[in-house]
Order: structure tokens, then C-alpha cells, then sequence
């Protein structure tokens, strides 16, 4: 196709510009004969064919290395299960779940549970340190009547025993406490025991106390 | 050099065109590649050679064909395959001149660099030669695609990025001062004193 300058008349390219490109072409075309001789061309293709092969040794190389880098999600899964497993029997081995009251093992074919003594053991180390114990002068010198006076385990006991024969109960005495802070024991004793003797009369006393109201 | 795609195949390499060779090396066929290398390496060197020195511009065609090598998928087969390749090199060859210029802190030079004695002939002949000497190393690549390797206006355009317009008018600035500058080569050449 023709430009308009052409066609107009007027040339685009000088004859010393044609002349000076088909030297150029000459000269690439000489290049390109030469080429095929040329030893230091050789070089560089051996070169790059060498790095080519290089890469596709690598390429080969390359899937197994990233099998072996790169593990499938079910035998991740599969991995990570197991050692879950492993990890928690071995916590369960060292640490045993603290059951309060094990069971033995006639208890599983009887349908009362069956404690074992071991639940019921008490350390005496939290029994010590909650009741502290009197001094050694106390105990070496110890006087029984000025024990019973002071702390009246054994009174009390008797006055239950008492309670519980009735029988017996008129004619049972409170003993008299010396120390002023037991006196309310006696005091609750002793009503006690004329409720317990009068019979019922306790509650006829009481009768008028309660306001009866008959409604409608 | 005789490749292993001659033997392979039942036509000759020669006749297989750069395309079908290209289609075939990404269909796995990996010796059309080796033939590749085998047409194109002397002008993809010269062509880098107006980007870079000797040594750098043999490392980059060198990088060029691995590059293309690991790209091969990229390559579209009814597109031609030389500016593909030509691309890949030039991208290759302003990297190169760009790391180098980080690291010596200097400008990108204006004009392709200068064989230093050392080095390898670049098999050039004078003009081609001259043409590296005094263009800008876009107006050398330019001259050097459409006119040696047989590129057209639209091919070198995509290979240096630039629309077609812009390429013809470096193409023509580039005849003009070679030819200015020829004047001078022939008077050296008819009288060397």
C-alpha cells in the first residue's frame, strides 16, 4: 500500500537512507551466516541447554520433595487424633479422675452402694490445727473436778441420759455449773425437765397465748 | 548445532516455525524448546547487547530462555513467538540495568555500553556496530527488531512498549542520525589514516 507521500511524489526515505538500511540487512543477514560458525555462540547455547536440563531435573525432583513436605489432611487428622489419644491416657495415668467415695466392686452388683473406708478417712493434721490443744502444764496436772466443772462433757451427758429414761427424770439434779456461761445450759435443762415431767401441761399453759378467730 | 526435535520428528527442525515449536515445548515436548534456544539465542544476545555489556547481556539471554522456559505455559500459540521472547528479554535487560544502578547509585546510560577488550567479539558488523555506538539503547533495539530480525512495526512496538506511532518515529529519528553518522564510517573505511 502506498503512503500519500508516495503517491504524491514525495519519497519518505532518502537514497542514502534506503541504501544505508539495505546495508543493514546485508550486515544482520552476514551476522546470522556467522552465527553458525561462531564458537563463542555454541558456548552460550551449551550454556543455556545446560541450565535447561538442570531445571528439568529439578522439576522432576521437585513433586517428590514436596510429597514428602506437604502431608494429605486425612493422615494430618489421623496423626493429630492419635496423639490426642496418647496425650490424654497419659494424663489420665498420672492424675486419676478424684472421686470422693469409690466404689468397690461387690457394691456393682448390689443396688446399695457400698463405701469403701477409704472415703471416710479424716486427717488428723485439719483436726489439730482447727482445735487448739491446752498446754503441756495443763495436761501433766490434771484435776479431774476442776475438768468436769470447766467443761461439763461428762454432765451433759448424763442429763441426756437422764432425758432419755423418763422414768428416772424426777429424780434427776441438774449439777451445779461454776462457771457463769453454762448457766444457760441449766437453765434450758431444767425447762426441759418440768416440760418433761408435767406432761402435757406445758401446752394447756400455752393454750390462751393462741388468738383463736372463727371466720364467717 | 544439530537438536534433538530432527530426530524426533519426522520434518526437519528447520521447517517447523517458531509457533508450532512454541506450542509444542508447552505441550511438554521439551527438545522443541532446546531448538529455540538453538535459533534465537545470537539475536536475542545481540539485542541485549544494546541494553547491557557483553558478559551481563550473555547472564541475561541465558536468564531469557529459563525465563521463557518456566513461562512456556504463558505463551499463547497463535500469537508469534520471537516478540514474546524479545519481550521477556527486554523486561530482563532494564532489571538488570536497574539492580546494577541501585547498587553503583549511577543513572541508566543513555547509550548501549562499550566492549571492553577483554570481553568477546560481539560478532557485529560496522554499522550495526555504529548503530550501537551512538543510538539510545530503545532506538538501537527498535532498528535492530524491525530491520535484523525481521519484526513488524506492531510486534516491535509491543516488545518495547510503545503504540505504533511512537515506534516509527524512533525508527525514523534512528535512520536519520545513522545516517548522518555513516557518512563518517565511510570515510574512515577509505581513508583509515
Amino acid at each position: 500500500m502506498k503512503t500519500l507521500l508516495e503517491i504524491l511524489g514525495i519519497r519518505s526515505m532518502s537514497e542514502k537512507e534506503e541504501k544505508l538500511l539495505q546495508d543493514l540487512r546485508d550486515e544482520a543477514l552476514k551476522e546470522k551466516a556467522g552465527d553458525e560458525l561462531s564458537e563463542s555462540n555454541e558456548e552460550g547455547i551449551g550454556g543455556v541447554l545446560i541450565a535447561l536440563r538442570e531445571e528439568r531435573t529439578e522439576e522432576r525432583n521437585s513433586p517428590t520433595k514436596s510429597e514428602k513436605s506437604v502431608m494429605s489432611p486425612a493422615w494430618t487428622i489421623g496423626f493429630a487424633s492419635v496423639i490426642c489419644i496418647f496425650s490424654f491416657s497419659f494424663l489420665i495415668k498420672n492424675n486419676p479422675p478424684s472421686t470422693p467415695i469409690p466404689l468397690t466392686s461387690s457394691s456393682q452388683n448390689q443396688s446399695t452402694p457400698e463405701f469403701a473406708k477409704e472415703g471416710f478417712f479424716l486427717d488428723p493434721s485439719a483436726l489439730t490445727d482447727a482445735l487448739p490443744l491446752p498446754s503441756d502444764d495443763w495436761v501433766e496436772n490434771l484435776n479431774a473436778e476442776q475438768l468436769h466443772a470447766s467443761l461439763p462433757i461428762r454432765s451433759i451427758a448424763t442429763i441426756y441420759e437422764e432425758l432419755s429414761t423418763p422414768s428416772t427424770l424426777s429424780d434427776f439434779e441438774f449439777p451445779a455449773f461454776s462457771d457463769s456461761t453454762l448457766m444457760l445450759y441449766q437453765e434450758e435443762g431444767l425447762k426441759i425437765k418440768r416440760d418433761l415431767t408435767n406432761g402435757l401441761g406445758f401446752l394447756l399453759e400455752a393454750l390462751p397465748s393462741f388468738d383463736f378467730q372463727i371466720e364467717g | 548445532m544439530i537438536s534433538t526435535i530432527t530426530k524426533t520428528s519426522s520434518a526437519p527442525a528447520s521447517s517447523v516455525s517458531d509457533e508450532d515449536l512454541g506450542k509444542l515445548a508447552r505441550s511438554g515436548q521439551i527438545e522443541a524448546f532446546d531448538e529455540l534456544v538453538c535459533r534465537h539465542w545470537p539475536g536475542i544476545r545481540r539485542f541485549l547487547l544494546g541494553y547491557l555489556p557483553n558478559g551481563s547481556a550473555e547472564d541475561v539471554a541465558q536468564e531469557t530462555f529459563l525465563r521463557a522456559y518456566r513461562k512456556i505455559e504463558q505463551y499463547d500459540g497463535n500469537r508469534p513467538f520471537l516478540p514474546w521472547l524479545f519481550t521477556i528479554a527486554r523486561r530482563l535487560a532494564l532489571n538488570e540495568i536497574r539492580s546494577k544502578s541501585r547498587k553503583k547509585e549511577v543513572s541508566l546510560p543513555s547509550h548501549p555500553p562499550e566492549e571492553t577488550l577483554d570481553e568477546k567479539p560481539a560478532s557485529f558488523g560496522p554499522l550495526w556496530q555504529l548503530a550501537k555506538k551512538r543510538l539510545s539503547a530503545d532506538s538501537y533495539a527498535v532498528l535492530r527488531l524491525h530491520y535484523a530480525e525481521d519484526l513488524s512495526i506492531e510486534e516491535v512496538s509491543k516488545v518495547v512498549g510503545k503504540g505504533k506511532t511512537a515506534t516509527k518515529v524512533m525508527l525514523h529519528r534512528a535512520r536519520r542520525k545513522l545516517s548522518k553518522y555513516s557518512d563518517q564510517l565511510k570515510d574512515n573505511y577509505e581513508n583509515p589514516s
